[in-house]
């Protein structure tokens, strides 16, 4: 089983600009997505960011359960003072979602990093 | 299927078989006769003949019919059996035969047999009985795998058909750098939705648009089922990042939406095209 360090070092989880972009690895399943979220949490409590970005680009498979659990991560963040976009969806995901007609208010949808970094920088904290 | 597989589900037995080939036997010098009579027939059907272009050609549809019954009255089905009359299936098919023409083909050809038996063998009444009933059988499986073919062909022109119409149906368009355009015409239904939204996010994906525009002016009538459809679209073009307006929304399409109590949430609605593109103009930052 990963341990937060190797959830950390998975799904690569850097600063850029400012932004906490957060990668996610392919295959994370419920317990690493979990791991994951702990581990996001963790460094927004450690250090103040704005905006956090959990890039989505290496995703294949989202089911609605790992979506909704993402989304309670948005909504974590928020609290923590950090708005969360959710980037690079891939069509796949994005059509599983819209058909389902999941919903995460929460979190912003973005093309890339670049459109993520635009709002961030345009939205108040 | 396979030959065997044919043969049990027609209840065609070893037995029924060897009655045809006995038939056969008898029936072999007189199916010049048959065929002949046959043919007098078939003149008197009206518009039958105009499948034969001309005299050469009817008199080499004619021979090869003579021999398509000696073939038949051997009692043997086989697989090249089968390919034949599968190629007669596609001849049928690519000439338009009518059905009509070729079911009363074969059921006055199977009385033109009857007749010539009890011509033939006057105090054989049992055998012929058996012999016109095992034939009966397998002119009807030869007549299924005729038919068959000839569906078939129709069901694979029909499929190609819908492919292209739905080819057609879904023209994703890049009108300006960032935006994409998609006019949708005619009837919007689960199946149409779903190709709709791979198609679209594919090409959100592939040119990285920022506004994706859904003109529905040319949609055949909007009702809740619709509605919810194309709130699944523009949904679906948001989880990519990308801003959807949903233009041509008529007052009686806006009407309906309203009187229904659909709710179209954050989703930006135009009445034209035109707004929808200063719109989206707007949102890349680049206004008229």
């Amino acid at each position: 089983m990963l341990d937060a360090d190797d959830i950390e070092h998975a799904s690569r989880i850097s600063e850029l600009d400012g932004l906490l972009v957060a990668s996610l690895a392919p295959d994370l399943g419920p317990a690493g997505l979990e791991r994951f979220a702990h581990v996001v949490l963790q460094r927004l409590a450690v250090t103040p960011w704005r905006a956090v970005v959990l890039d989505c680009s290496a995703v294949l498979v989202m089911d609605s359960q790992e979506f909704a659990r993402l989304a309670e991560l948005g909504g974590m963040c928020r609290l923590l003072g950090a708005r969360a976009y959710l980037t690079a969806l891939n069509p796949g995901i994005a059509i599983h979602l819209a058909l389902a007609q999941l919903q995460a208010p929460e979190l912003r949808f973005c093309r890339d990093l670049d459109h993520a970094r635009g709002l961030a920088e345009a939205e108040p904290a | 299927m396979t030959p065997d597989d044919l043969l049990g589900l027609f209840s065609i037995t070893e037995t029924d078989l060897a009655e045809v080939a006995g038939a056969g036997v008898v029936l072999d010098e007189h199916l010049d006769r048959i065929v002949e009579r046959w043919y007098g027939w078939l003149r008197s059907q009206p518009g039958a003949m105009r499948h034969f272009t001309s005299d050469e050609q009817l008199d080499r549809v004619r021979r090869q019919q003579i021999q398509h019954w000696r073939v038949f009255l051997r009692g043997r089905v086989d697989a090249l059996y089968l390919r034949q009359r599968q190629h007669i299936g596609q001849v049928h098919a690519s000439i338009d035969l009518p059905n009509d023409i070729y079911f009363a083909g074969v059921s006055q050809f199977l009385a033109f047999i009857t007749e010539c038996l009890h011509e033939l063998r006057p105090n054989e009444m049992a055998a012929n009985v058996r012999w016109t009933t095992a034939i009966a059988k397998l002119m009807l499986l030869d007549t299924y795998v005729v038919i068959d073919t000839i569906a078939t062909i129709a069901r694979d022109k029909i499929a190609l058909h819908a492919k292209a119409v739905m080819e057609m149906s879904t023209p994703v368009t890049p009108i300006w750098d960032s935006i994409l355009l998609l006019p949708l015409v005619g009837i919007i239904d689960s199946t149409r939705t779903a190709d709709v939204m791979t198609k679209s996010l594919t090409k959100i994906a592939e040119t990285r648009a920022r506004v994706f525009v859904l003109d529905i002016s040319g949609v055949a009538s909007v009702d809740t089922g619709v509605a919810n459809q194309l709130i699944k679209i523009t949904r679906a073009t948001q989880f990519m990042g990308c801003e959807a307006i949903i233009s041509g929304v008529s007052p009686s399409i806006a009407r309906t939406m309203v009187e229904l109590g659909v709710s179209i949430g954050d989703i930006q609605t135009t009445a034209t095209m035109r707004d929808a593109f200063e719109m989206a103009l707007k949102r890349i930052g680049k206004p008229l």
